[in-house]
């Protein structure tokens, strides 16, 4: 004797326990690092919760016999199962770079460009021309940083200095900024907006080599990949180094990173540039990407 | 072989006992020796016993729907050992209890042939559409008949009111049943063509194959092809999972809102048709701080609950720029410039609202725009057989109806989702190869990025912002701004509510919009 079965049910039942089964796998494997911002992981918890919930309830329709099911077009749930399965998440390994490669070369010279609202322009003759215009317009922004400046501070009440780099005072160990994973991010974009209070500081961070096609043969980028969200708006960014041992660097390796900050002219800009740089080789850490903590 | 089981379902009067007389006469079952009919239902229309005896047919009545027990089929077999059996069933009965019983291993339900009166079809769907609902979800094939009077476009409708219910559901006008060529594909067994097993199979087939083709692409192709599609895939995945708590969290709002009918002060403003509701839809969007990919399903329930399409409209775009998340990444992303923060928000209202009253002054309706039969997408608390009453009867209600709106809404995330990730991995490199000088292809190329590279709303400022060594400010503002509102997978999404002829057309109402919001801004700024 057999008995017709509510063939949907089923198929549902199955999609929701797979992908539940899926999700927790990521995040007890923390493979969801690579996927999503960690303020998510709440979210997904809870989701894995009401799929779970969504899955038992199911289960007392299985019974509810139906006739001509469309279930065809829950295929298209195998398209993410598979893709999970096919490709799990590796990070951002070796091979990633060669793509993203561009992208921290663009990124690198973006920062500077933030006080002028002019296009760019990488045209070499008139770099003098928008130097001019930059310095401008820096002076005119000032008021506006200023104003900037007061939201940061509000975002932040113990802090009410006026040069920037003194946000950091608090993580200096013999006069070296620390800089750890978790104030990376902001650091970073501080010591490229506010280039001239940072010079001559000393600074330490955990960071990736890579080459740029552009750069002399003693430079190396130190950077990392940032997420704002997810995987989607990962991005690339570094800071150049100067050192000697340029040779015994292999792309992508895990290294600290110690020197002095400086600046020098890259395309036209002026960026940041580590020299007298001391280089600690590391094991790669636990989480490979910086993650905005900004909301 | 297999016992086939056929079962003809409708209400009353709608010309079952014609059909199954008909059937039998012309000849449709003459392979079989020993048929059963099982009536449950006595119609004005009436078997004449002799005639059946003739042909060797077996009927068996069924008073109540209490004697569909579960050993039913299996008392039959020892009975009647019959090698067919065709069903007069009840229209009025469930059709579950039917298909629950058990049934010997040799036997197999067949046909499911729903019979209707087409001149009351459509008036029985709007007042009896739970009753009817589930007969047409599990039938095989609709019968229409007494449809004389009906021309073309008419029996058209009437199909696409069954195809709304199930796609898979074949229709007929039935003029001779002696000639009809989809009743002779289902009821002659030797084309029988029950192949939903052949057809998952194909699709198995295709889904393979492509698999297949993929790897080998990757094995074969470009060295980098492997890394390529597995960022492609990282990405792909990564939108998914952040997407998966704020669809669920919008389709139980949305469920919430089609089950509760009010829903507070907001929604009856807005429902309320005035003028000045304009304005409250668009920055009701500030209450309900959660991404775009969440409001979609928020906004197709309300425009099931049937709220003014113009009213909703303003509320759907605005929402992404008065979002409290999304006005705090704009001022993360352009510390320097706080004041986009503003515009973001001022251009995003504006956009909104010129929508909604253009159209108010096109007069177009919720009704005109959307896609199929509401009463069927709607979910109503019947469809859904509940079991309990009250309060708990209305959790499960929201419940069960967010189980129904996560699945109908993943499908369509799916698939944006796919095709945003494989243009988001080609497409920074593309823009940044297109761009010019002239601000009005750098606009052009910012409306073809909003559309193509779905980011959330809460992040989009973040990527604007990586534009901005190659574009100029205002172009990057459109862009944030028109983002979630062009954003494909937010279209393929509405597309499921809405039909897409009205999407296109929004499209293009909001790219219009925007020319002449920022091309007015880049004159001030």
């Amino acid at each position: 004797m057999g008995r017709k079965k509510n063939i949907e049910a089923i198929v549902q039942i199955l999609i929701l326990i797979a992908i539940s089964c899926l999700l927790i796998d990521a995040m007890i494997s923390k493979k969801v690092n690579y996927y999503v911002h960690p303020r998510f992981y709440l979210g997904i918890w809870i989701s894995i919760v009401i799929l779970i919930l969504f899955a038992i309830s199911l289960i007392s329709k299985v019974k509810k016999a139906r006739h001509n099911v469309n279930v065809r077009h829950y295929m298209i749930f195998a398209i993410p199962l598979v893709a999970a399965l096919l490709f799990p998440a590796t990070g951002v390994n070796s091979k990633d770079m060669t793509l993203k490669n561009s992208d921290i070369t663009a990124l690198n010279s973006e920062e500077n460009i933030d006080n002028k609202t002019d296009t760019a322009s990488t045209d070499s003759k008139i770099y003098n021309e928008e130097n001019v215009i930059n310095e401008e317009a820096s002076t005119a922004e000032a008021d506006e940083t200023d104003s900037t400046q007061e939201i940061q501070d509000a975002n932040t009440p113990e802090e009410e200095t006026s040069d920037i780099s003194e946000k950091y005072t608090q993580y200096e160990k013999n006069g070296v900024m620390v800089i750890n994973d978790d104030i990376f991010a902001e650091w970073y974009n501080d010591v490229y907006d506010h280039l001239d209070s940072f010079k001559g500081k000393k600074c330490k961070y955990l960071a990736q080599v890579y080459s740029m096609d552009d750069f002399k043969e003693n430079q190396f980028l130190a950077g990392r990949y940032f997420m704002v969200c997810c995987a989607a708006d990962l991005v690339g960014y570094g800071i150049t180094c100067e050192t000697d041992i340029r040779n015994e660097l292999k792309d992508e390796e895990w290294i600290t990173v110690e020197g002095t900050i400086n600046e020098y002219q890259y395309n036209g800009y002026m960026v940041p540039l580590l020299t007298d740089v001391t280089i600690t080789k590391e094991e790669a850490p636990d989480v490979t990407y910086i993650y905005y903590n900004n909301y | 072989m297999a016992t086939y089981i056929d079962i003809i379902t409708g209400f009353l009067e709608s010309g079952k006992t014609t059909l199954i007389k008909e059937l039998l006469e012309n000849d449709y079952l003459k392979e079989f020796d020993k048929i059963l009919l099982i009536i449950c239902e006595e119609g004005f229309t009436e078997y004449d016993d002799e005639k059946l005896q003739e042909m060797h047919i077996k009927p068996l009545t069924l008073e109540n729907e209490s004697d569909l027990e579960d050993n039913l089929f299996h008392l039959i077999k020892d009975k009647y050992h019959p090698d067919y059996i065709i069903v007069e069933y009840n229209g009025t009965w469930s059709i579950s209890e039917m298909l629950r019983l058990k049934i010997p291993f040799d036997y197999k339900f067949r046909n499911i042939a729903f019979v209707s009166d087409a001149e009351n079809f459509r008036y029985q769907l709007d007042n009896m559409v739970t009753v009817m609902q589930p007969h047409i979800l599990n039938s095989d094939i609709v019968i229409f008949n007494r449809f004389d009077k009906f021309h073309q476009g008419t029996q058209k409708k009437l199909s696409k009111d069954i195809k709304n219910i199930n796609p898979r559901t074949k229709v007929t006008f039935i003029n001779d049943v002696a000639t009809d060529k989809l009743l002779k594909e289902r009821f002659m067994t030797f084309n029988n063509p029950d192949n939903t097993y052949l057809n998952v199979k194909t699709n198995l087939k295709a889904v393979f194959f492509l698999v297949v083709c993929l790897s080998l692409l990757i094995v074969l192709g470009l060295p980098n092809a492997y890394n390529y599609t597995q960022s492609i895939v990282a990405v792909f995945l990564s939108i998914l999972m952040q997407a998966i708590p704020f669809i669920l969290l919008g389709a139980f709002i949305s469920a919430g809102i089609q089950i509760f009918a009010s829903t507070g002060w907001i929604m009856e403003k807005i429902s309320e048709g005035k003028w000045y509701s304009f304005a409250i839809a668009a920055v009701a969007g500030f209450f309900m701080p959660i991404c775009d990919c969440g409001m979609v399903p928020i906004i197709s329930g309300l425009l099931k609950k049937d709220t003014p399409l113009p009213q909703t409209i303003t509320f759907w775009l605005s929402s992404s720029a008065v979002s409290p998340v999304v006005i705090i990444s704009m001022l993360y992303a352009f510390p320097e410039q706080p004041y986009l923060a503003v515009v973001r928000i001022i251009s995003g209202l504006c956009i909104g609202i010129i929508a909604g009253v253009v159209l108010k002054i096109i007069k177009l309706e919720t009704k005109d725009v959307i896609r199929g039969n509401r009463r069927v997408l709607n979910i109503g608390k019947d469809v859904l057989e509940l079991k309990n009453q009250g309060a708990k009867g209305k959790v499960e209600a929201v419940f069960a109806g967010a189980l129904v709106e996560f699945f109908r809404v993943a499908e369509y995330v799916i698939v944006g989702a796919c095709i945003s990730s494989v243009l988001q991995t080609v497409m920074p490199q593309t823009i940044k190869s297109m761009i010019g000088n002239n601000i009005l292809i750098q606009f052009a190329v910012m409306v073809i990025a909003a559309m193509l590279m779905s980011t959330c709303s809460t992040s989009n400022a973040f990527i604007g912002r990586s534009f901005s060594n190659n574009i100029s400010t205002v172009p990057i503002v459109s862009f944030i701004v028109m983002g979630p509102m062009l954003d494909l997978k937010n279209i393929v999404m509405l597309s499921e509510i809405l039909k897409k002829k009205f999407l296109v057309m929004l499209a293009m109402l909001v790219i219009i919009e925007s020319a002449i919001v920022f091309g007015t801004l880049s004159l001030f700024m």
